[in-house]
């Protein structure tokens, strides 16, 4: 043949060819999973706290330094002074510690970089979800071996609503909320969905669950 | 068709609530814990506006200005509609009717608007693309459209980017979102008042009690004229407003099976005064 | 002595092929006439102003616009659905009469196909421009997201989506196949860069038989196609309107009554175009007062349907009962927007019966003109049924007339200066009418014809065979 129409029918044929693997690309989900696995980085702290050290090899509860957890949107951040009732014996002196007495002896807030930072729009209530057996490690992961936190999986809407759309393999009793090792059963998930008067998929996932 | 319907004394009391004639080729709804309903007694409205000021400060509502007011662009979630009839003016707060077969949720293309187990029509900002069929399908005509970027100008001082800057966010309600541009919204029985609540009951493991939510137009009403329920509460105030003789629908004719309804305005006027010629 | 050219019966003065070929090839061959050059400079500026507009609606917002509660469609929406309209004429012409061997279709196809693209172009500007966060355009669309939500498919305007893609493809693919044979012309009779571009455009057209086999298979089966298109689109159009409460607008007479609209606003606009077209391009013979005449029976009959609608309209309000729906009525032919009202009623019924007469239907000056007030007619249609409806719906505290800003105009101009534009430069690089007229068309009332340029016929397409 023609080495014109060699050509063409290769241009033809190959773009006939692209166009069915961008829409493979796209209807596969490919685009979608790619978002949902991304691990965020660590974030830099002004100062070097070590989760893995405190909440993990110490043994801290979550609740000791985020104390709204259980009442309010927000989980919160510790004041200096939680930090100053052992660091004003323990480690006096460290130089890594230089902030954090800079702050107590001045009044002033220590400025922590946010790890999680949902957009304006969303609105996620803490109390309901430790009242109903979501553990602290189902979303943020196992931040007891975070020397320094970082979010395991993105804060995506689909991430949401993979646990809203089917909570109970997600659940475990109000006991273990603050226990990062515990493993979720589902079966007793299944369970506490009852007890803990958890609502269906359909109510969970109607939109003015986050959004107003 | 009737949208403020009038009765004298002895109408009240002879008349039956109409039975609602409920045909529809649709399965309803899933339904929630709760079904949200309102009803507003118009013998009781005098037309002060407070509930529309109310609203305004709970839900952060934008101020638009004179001219855009005029271009007839205001913003106000709830309005007092006036009727003038022989027996007087007569006031009417209307807002979204959070219709049960709402013609506004079908047509949005990016199901921006939803309707909740519970009976609300939510409106989803981050989801709308402003294609504003919706509006165009509310015979209430109780939706509002951002023509311009007028929270966020406000907050900003007249340049949107600087909203985030601005101390004069502090003015505004945290609990509800501040709409950009091209965004459509409405009434939303206070949807953040109800979860709020609803996270408070769940923190102490129980239900929302009878008359918890209300909704910020009633908590202001002087007249009590705006009810807020919930209808399946047994014993919510709520249902014996519906089921008083003056209990009317708004619109009843284009078939929206709204959860706001209506009391009929009272007249009781003195036979004297009617005599002497002058209103009643 | 050269042969007649065989569509001798469908075209007018002593042609042969290469005669014919030559003057069809002149706007592309020869400097264009100074109207021609008028047209293109007036729709660039246009052009030019539309992207300003465009430009200032996407920094400021819609609030520059002249809508309002309760009036949130004005413009925008009465333009998208005017150029739809105009675009059908188009795809009827290339699809149905082909289908309907109709072979006077033949000579008009070329300058409807490029108007149904161009017409089609600026409609799907208006649904982009006028959302109000027209970034998140694409979430209309059903692709797998982050937010694993879905497109609402209940609403028309999801449906819209489709609709447009869809009319826009087939347009597209209908005036390329239709080019292809005269691609390959131009291919063989420039040099320099045309030469490259037409040779990549005409993709290897040799005009052997086997081409020609390929070609009218592949025609036919695009006509076939486009067929329901040509319905459909305009009828999923109405459903935004049909689909909603707003009196006025909830009638299931929509669908038949915009197809006959657009069909009717369509061939208005090809008369619009194709008059003074032949004129300037002295392409009399091609496009003859006999054309004209068969445009009109159409125009006329599509015509009827619409003016039939309206009458029906009425009627409906009235029996309806419906309080709502009859004060719309009267408020249409009472209320301030009531000239509008009656200047449509005028054109579309009573100026319309003058296309029955011959003496008016064959007379070009009067088709020009009548094709002109058919299109202003339509356009007021489309705006007595956006506007008009919603600024008297429901409850009367509602009630707000509807004033059009600077930026609603000059989008609308802008579009068509983009359209003008888009036509001229197609007309300075494609010839305005096939050249290779019999291997389209097929048989005229059942004899097959035998002609030089292509080998099978229409019955030896209807045998069974491979291709």
């Amino acid at each position: 043949m023609r080495r014109r129409n060699r050509w063409l029918k290769t241009l033809f044929w190959g773009s006939v060819l692209g166009v069915f693997l961008a829409l493979v690309l796209v209807f596969s989900g490919v685009a979608v999973g790619a978002l949902e696995q991304r691990e965020g980085r660590p974030v830099p702290q002004p100062v070097p706290f070590s989760h893995a050290f405190h909440a993990g090899g110490l043994g801290l509860s979550c609740r000791y330094c985020h104390s709204a957890v259980e009442y309010a949107p927000y989980a919160g951040l510790p004041p200096t002074e939680t930090c100053m009732t052992c660091h004003l014996y323990v480690k006096p002196d460290s130089p890594n510690l230089a902030l954090v007495r800079e702050s107590w002896e001045k009044g002033e807030l220590l400025r922590w970089n946010r790890v999680v930072n949902l957009p304006d729009f969303v609105y996620f209530h803490h109390a309901p979800h430790v009242a109903k057996g979501v553990g602290c490690a189902e979303c943020h992961g196992r931040v007891d071996q975070m020397p320094v936190v970082y979010q395991p999986k993105a804060f995506t809407m689909k991430f949401c609503l993979d646990c809203h759309r089917n909570p109970a393999p997600r659940l475990r009793p109000r006991e273990q909320v603050f226990n990062m090792a515990y493993v979720p059963d589902p079966e007793l998930g299944r369970e506490l969905l009852q007890l803990y008067h958890v609502r269906p998929p359909e109510e969970l996932t109607s939109c003015n669950t986050c959004h107003r | 068709m009737e949208a403020v319907k009038v009765l004298t004394e002895e109408e009240a009391r002879k008349a039956q609530p109409k039975e609602e004639k409920r045909v529809s080729f649709y399965p309803p709804w899933p339904q929630g814990e709760h079904a949200w309903a309102m009803t507003v007694d118009l013998a009781r409205c005098v037309g002060c506006g407070l509930c529309v000021l109310a609203c305004q400060v709970e839900n952060n509502i934008p101020v638009v200005g004179k001219e855009e007011v005029g271009k007839g662009r205001e913003m106000h979630w709830i309005r007092l509609d006036r009727y003038f009839a022989e027996e007087g003016v007569f006031h009417q707060p209307v807002m979204c009717q959070h219709c049960e077969k709402a013609p506004c949720e079908a047509v949005c293309p990016v199901a921006a608007t939803e309707h909740s187990p519970e009976g609300l029509n939510l409106m989803v900002y981050n989801r709308c693309v402003g294609t504003k069929y919706c509006s165009a399908n509310c015979p209430y005509k109780a939706r509002r459209f951002n023509f311009f970027p007028y929270a966020e100008a406000f907050i900003g001082q007249g340049d949107p980017r600087r909203a985030k800057e601005s101390p004069l966010a502090l003015l505004m309600n945290p609990e509800v979102t501040v709409r950009s541009r091209g965004v459509m919204e409405k009434c939303t029985y206070c949807v953040q008042r109800i979860e709020l609540a609803r996270a408070e009951a769940a923190r102490e493991g129980r239900r929302i009690r009878t008359g918890e939510v209300v909704t910020a137009c009633q908590e202001v009403c002087p007249g009590q004229a705006i009810h807020f329920g919930d209808l399946l509460d047994p014993e919510d105030p709520i249902h014996a407003h519906r089921e008083e003789g003056r209990h009317y629908v708004l619109l009843e004719e284009v078939n929206t099976w709204p959860r706001t309804t209506y009391l009929a305005h009272l007249k009781n006027p003195n036979p004297r005064l009617r005599k002497e010629g002058g209103h009643a | 002595m050269p042969e007649r050219h065989p569509d001798h019966d469908l075209i007018q003065g002593e042609w042969t092929e290469r005669s014919l070929v030559e003057k069809l090839l002149e706007p592309v061959e020869k400097p264009p006439p100074r109207p021609w050059k008028v047209v293109a400079a007036v729709g660039f500026v246009l052009t030019l102003a539309w992207l300003y507009a465009i430009f200032v609606t996407f920094t400021k917002g819609l609030g520059t616009w002249g809508i309002n509660q309760p009036v949130l469609w004005g413009f925008d929406i009465v333009h998208f659905v005017w150029w739809i309209g105009i675009g059908h004429a188009g795809t009827l012409i290339s699809a149905i009469l082909v289908l309907m061997r109709q072979n006077w279709r033949d000579s008009l196809n070329r300058i409807t196909e490029a108007m149904t693209l161009f017409a089609v172009l600026c409609a799907a500007t208006y649904p982009l421009i006028h959302m109000g966060r027209a970034q998140h355009f694409y979430w209309i669309l059903p692709y797998p997201t982050h937010m694993a939500l879905w497109p609402q498919y209940k609403s028309p305007l999801s449906w819209d989506v489709l609709a447009i893609f869809t009319y826009l493809t087939i347009s597209t693919l209908f005036l390329y196949l239709g080019l292809i044979p005269d691609l390959a012309l131009l291919r063989e009779r420039s040099q320099g860069w045309r030469k490259k571009l037409y040779g990549w455009l005409s993709l290897g057209w040799t005009g052997s038989a086997l081409h020609w086999r390929r070609y009218r298979a592949a025609y036919v089966l695009l006509a076939g196609l486009a067929t329901p298109v040509v319905i459909s689109v305009h009828s999923v159009v109405s459903m935004d309107f049909a689909y909603g409460v707003v009196p006025g607008w909830h009638l299931t007479l929509f669908p038949p009554f915009f197809a006959a609209g657009a069909i009717y606003s369509g061939f208005a606009m090809a008369l619009t175009l194709l008059i003074p077209l032949r004129k300037w391009y002295r392409l009399e013979g091609v496009i003859t007062e006999r054309h004209l005449d068969w445009m009109g029976k159409v125009t006329l009959a599509s015509g009827l349907g619409v003016a039939y609608t309206y009458l029906l309209e009425i009627f409906i309000a009235w029996y309806s009962a419906e309080p709502a729906e009859w004060a719309q009525q009267l408020w249409r032919m009472t209320g301030p927007y009531a000239p509008y009202y009656w200047a449509m009623m005028l054109i579309n019924v009573v100026l319309l019966q003058t296309l029955w007469f011959p003496r008016f239907r064959r007379n070009v000056a009067w088709l020009f003109v009548f094709s002109i007030l058919a299109n202003v007619g339509m356009w007021l249609e489309r705006f007595v049924i956006v506007v008009i409806s919603l600024s008297h719906d429901f409850l009367p505290g509602n009630f707000h007339l509807y004033s059009p800003t600077w930026v609603d105009w000059t989008l609308f101009l802008g579009t068509l200066g983009f359209f003008l534009f888009g036509l001229a430069v197609l007309i300075r690089l494609f010839p305005p009418s096939p050249w290779r007229r019999c291997c389209t068309s097929t048989t005229s009332l059942g004899s097959t014809r035998e002609a030089p340029c292509c080998t099978g016929t229409w019955p030896t397409l209807t045998r069974r065979r491979s291709f």
